[in-house]
């Protein structure tokens, strides 16, 4: 071969997995240091991938085989620093951490007996789950160092058929840092049957400063779970985000999700989600918009393993300067998924003419009694539509200001939870006045 | 005949074995071979070096591996490289020469090379595992200008138009089986449509591997000139066996300026038996480039044989205006795979393509739509259309659509869609209760299914392409 399918890692993971294993002796378990030690030495047998890599076809990740990163070292920090921190409401069960380690000054707990929030590393004794092992067969190397490498990985539990009125608000924030800081979030949701819950996980910056953010997250719905999901990347232009989402929904489960991707010099997203039971529904919205030179990835896996199960999807896209965009979502259906019904829209909207869209939606069908449909478009501003605004005396710039914003409401126009959508549609604002 | 091979030839009627005296090389691939395959043919001095640098370049590359696709490695020393009937070698001179056993074998296959005989309107060159039996209608051709004759023959008369445009679309760099193609092709067509000259008749090649252990590797040309135009037609079959065998061709199509070709293949390579037994590996690296303003290229394929289909016959859009097509049905059963699709790269403004793809598979078969289409910086106002549909017939089939859209223009439009299906019991049940019976009524759902790619073929390819999916899909839908 010309060249390799992956490029190994500098020494420096290394010494940045020793720095960190030392520290964890005697707070882990022994079988989570084992687990974490067999981990790293995946992550350094499979190396970063390079771009011959299909998964990472369009997205060049290389430059973290040898960047210069540190673990965070935290300064003490209060409500103040945070309060202009995005989507934060007092009334929400929020849940705050800043460079990966908890702060439950900053977290605003009301409903503890309905809603357990256990640290991982107490959940994982000899008896407690691997986690190695839910989802040993599609790891990535990033989701093995950040099982590595987390630091207060956190286990959310609803108990069986409680309904929690409050929105969830998992905010994982970073703090001005002067040097390059590698963050391991980690996070493990699980409804238990008939539980209700909305909850919004969100990744932000507080200053300015580059980090790696490599997240991994387990989402697990059992029998007629109902979940509103809200994923959020919000980060400042300088950070590498790198995100795994994996969620997986019994019998009769519905799951809302909204993907928001606006932040990060470079966002990759691998949503995956795993209707194993019969009769689970799916409706799954996403909006990704960047500019200057950002780059976003938003992976999608939709896996219909079981009969009777529908998903929907709508994915949107806003490119502007020099930004690139991937999306690549796939739907998968099983042998004996019966009665599936699939579908998959993806829109992209390009504001420049030097920003690069790559989409490549996948069809994977292993069985006859199915109905799946998949669409893909690009394009710019329809200059029809510019020209019956300029008909009405609306001037271009704010025509195109209009189509826009109309374009990505359309994702968010999904949303139930109307300050969510507030919220979110702030945050466009932003994206929009310096935009157009 | 043994009594197995004729009770597997029901099923696939071209199944036969031709025994005639072959002209082998030996077994196994190396510079003695490459030299050899060109000795044989006399070729100039340009074409043995162009062989040598792709087999040098090729000893350094492994079989790519992405496709979505299973097949255990193939061993490349364990192929005959070169295989000729014995009574070719001495070079007949006209129809009247070749070995009657062999103007037999095309008979049987419906392939009429006496031109007393033949349909009106296409001329043919039979091309039997490495050498070309003959061409038809050479004067009608030469009258007008056109050449038409086996590559052989064109590097031996028109080596200049040979060395011109030989791996200006498919560089022998270009991937693996391409330049395993470019070191030990043995033959295939030439076609030259001069300047201003439009074709008056479809122009044919029709492939048939007959040897056992034989790869076939076959190297089509064509190109046509300044408001030139061409319509070209292939077909293929092999006989039935138990092993697997390599076919692996390049086919290279130039438009120049306001230049059109058409460029229409049924394949019906034996594909294996109902275990996966057998079959032909169809690995085929087939491009075309609109080099010229205005220029067209059109793919249309039917693809319904191979035990793998592995090929994207692709459009470089490279003229202003130029327009690309691809219409595809490729039907996969029994233990068949097939990976194909298209490539639309769209370099020049206002390119237009459009990519219609239809995917039929039945019993435990697996076939997957792979395009790319690719809007570069500069293809302002370009625009693409593409629509993939799969059926399914069974639930232990695949189907799958891997689309690649890269854009990096604002002003492209490009669209895409695809569906799954399958022929439903509601259907089926609606037309039998008008009275067709079962046969009929799948016949004419899957013609309706895949009429936008049947239309666009030569009126007598469009009515074999509807028997051979028929045929094929009798013993799968029940």
């Amino acid at each position: 071969m010309k060249t390799a399918r992956t490029k190994p890692v500098s020494d420096q993971y290394g010494d940045l997995f020793g720095a960190f294993i030392g520290e964890r002796e005697g707070k882990d378990s022994v079988a989570l240091l084992a687990q974490r030690r067999a981990a790293y030495d995946r992550f350094v047998v499979a190396g970063i991938p390079t771009r011959r890599v299909e998964a990472w076809k369009y997205t060049d990740v290389t430059a973290l085989a040898d960047r210069h990163l540190a673990h965070a070292v935290l300064a003490p920090i209060g409500p103040d620093d945070i309060a202009h921190a995005p989507l934060l409401h007092a009334e929400d069960e929020t849940l705050v951490y800043v460079d990966g380690i908890m702060q439950p000054h900053l977290s605003h707990r009301h409903d503890e007996a309905l809603l357990s929030a256990t640290a991982l590393s107490e959940a994982l004794t000899e008896s407690g789950p691997d986690l190695s092992a839910l989802r040993a067969d599609r790891e990535t190397p990033f989701m093995a160092l950040n099982h590595a490498l987390w630091r207060d990985g956190l286990h959310l539990h609803l108990a069986a058929n409680g309904k929690m009125e409050r929105r969830i608000h998992v905010l994982f924030l970073h703090s001005q840092q002067s040097s390059d800081v590698i963050v391991n979030p980690r996070l493990l949701i699980s409804l238990g049957h008939h539980a209700e819950a909305s909850i919004a996980v969100t990744h932000a910056s507080l200053g300015d400063a580059p980090c790696f953010n490599n997240a991994t997250l387990d989402i697990a719905l059992d029998e007629g779970a109902q979940l509103n999901f809200c994923h959020a990347q919000l980060l400042n232009p300088a950070a590498t985000h790198i995100g795994a989402t994996s969620i997986t929904q019994q019998a009769d489960t519905t799951l809302r999700c909204m993907d928001f991707n606006i932040g990060a010099a470079l966002a990759r997203h691998d949503l995956t989600v795993a209707m194993v039971g019969p009769g689970a529904t799916t409706s799954l919205n996403g909006l990704y918009a960047v500019k200057d030179r950002q780059q976003v990835d938003c992976h999608t896996l939709i896996e219909h393993a079981a009969p009777n199960c529908s998903s929907r999807q709508l994915y949107k896209g806003i490119l502007d300067d020099r930004a690139t965009g991937v999306f690549n979502g796939a739907i998968r259906v099983y042998p004996g998924a019966s009665a599936t019904d699939g579908q998959q829209m993806n829109r992209n909207l390009l504001l420049s003419n030097t920003c690069k869209i790559n989409a490549k939606p996948e069809l994977q069908i292993s069985n006859d009694d199915v109905k799946c449909t998949h669409g893909a478009t690009v394009g710019r501003l329809d200059d029809q539509e510019l020209f019956y605004l300029a008909s009405r005396g609306i001037d271009t710039a704010t025509a195109r200001d209009m189509l826009s914003r109309g374009f990505a409401e359309e994702v968010l126009f999904q949303l139930a939870d109307r300050q969510l959508h507030s919220d979110l549609h702030e945050i466009l604002n932003l994206y929009f006045e310096k935009t157009v | 005949m043994t009594d197995a091979l004729a009770e597997r030839s029901k099923e696939y009627k071209y199944g036969f074995v031709t025994d005639v005296e072959m002209d082998k090389l030996p077994k196994g691939l190396n510079e003695g071979i490459v030299r050899a395959i060109s000795a044989r043919k006399k070729e100039p001095d340009f074409l043995l070096q162009f062989r040598l640098d792709a087999f040098k370049w090729w000893q350094e590359q492994e079989p790519p591996a992405w496709a979505h696709v299973e097949f255990p490695p193939i061993d490349f020393q364990d192929i005959h490289y070169y295989a000729a009937p014995k009574s070719m070698s001495d070079g007949p001179q006209s129809l009247d020469d070749v070995d009657p056993e062999l103007l037999k074998t095309f008979d049987r296959l419906g392939v009429p090379l006496h031109e007393r005989e033949r349909l009106a309107g296409v001329a043919v060159d039979a091309v039997f595992d490495s050498v070309s039996v003959g061409t038809t209608h050479q004067d009608l051709l030469n009258e007008m200008g056109v050449i038409f004759c086996s590559f052989s023959e064109a590097a031996h008369k028109h080596p200049e138009l040979i060395k011109r445009y030989l791996g200006t679309v498919v560089p022998p760099h270009d991937n693996f089986y391409a330049a395993l193609n470019s070191a030990v092709f043995s033959d295939g067509s030439f076609v030259f449509v001069p300047k201003g000259v439009k074709c008056p008749i479809d122009l044919s090649t029709y492939f048939r591997i007959n040897a056992s252990n034989t790869g076939q590797f076959e190297r089509t040309l064509i190109v046509c000139e300044e408001g030139a135009s061409v319509s070209y037609v292939e077909g293929c079959t092999a006989p039935s066996r138990d092993e697997n065998q390599l076919h692996a061709a390049i086919v290279e199509l130039i438009a120049l300026d306001d230049a059109s070709i058409k460029y229409s293949t049924v394949q019906n390579w034996y594909g294996g038996d109902a275990e996966g037994r057998g079959g032909i590996y169809n690995f085929v690296v087939k491009r075309g480039r609109c080099e010229g303003r205005r220029s067209k290229i059109s793919w249309t394929q039917v693809e319904a044989g191979s035990a793998i289909t592995w090929k994207y016959p692709s459009v470089i859009l490279k003229g202003d205006d130029s327009v690309g097509e691809f219409y595809s049905v490729a039907l996969t059963n029994n233990k068949m795979q097939a990976d194909t699709g298209t490539k639309m790269i769209h370099i020049g403004k206002n390119t237009k393509s459009t990519i219609i793809s239809k995917g039929i598979s039945c019993d435990q078969s697996r076939n997957s739509y792979r395009g790319l289409v690719r809007m570069t910086p500069g293809a302002t106002g370009a625009r693409n259309y593409s629509q993939c549909d799969s059926m399914l017939v069974g639930d232990q089939c695949e189907a799958n659509t891997f689309p690649y859209l890269e854009i990096h223009n604002q002003s492209a439009i490009v669209e895409h869609e695809a569906t799954t299906s399958r022929i439903s019991g509601d259907q089926l049940f609606y037309l039998q209760s008008r009275g067709l019976d079962s046969e009929a009524a799948i016949s004419l759902l899957v013609n309706g299914f895949c009429k936008e790619v049947f239309k666009t073929l030569p009126l007598e390819f469009s009515v074999e392409a509807v028997k051979l999916l028929e045929m094929k899909l009798e013993d799968s839908v029940g």
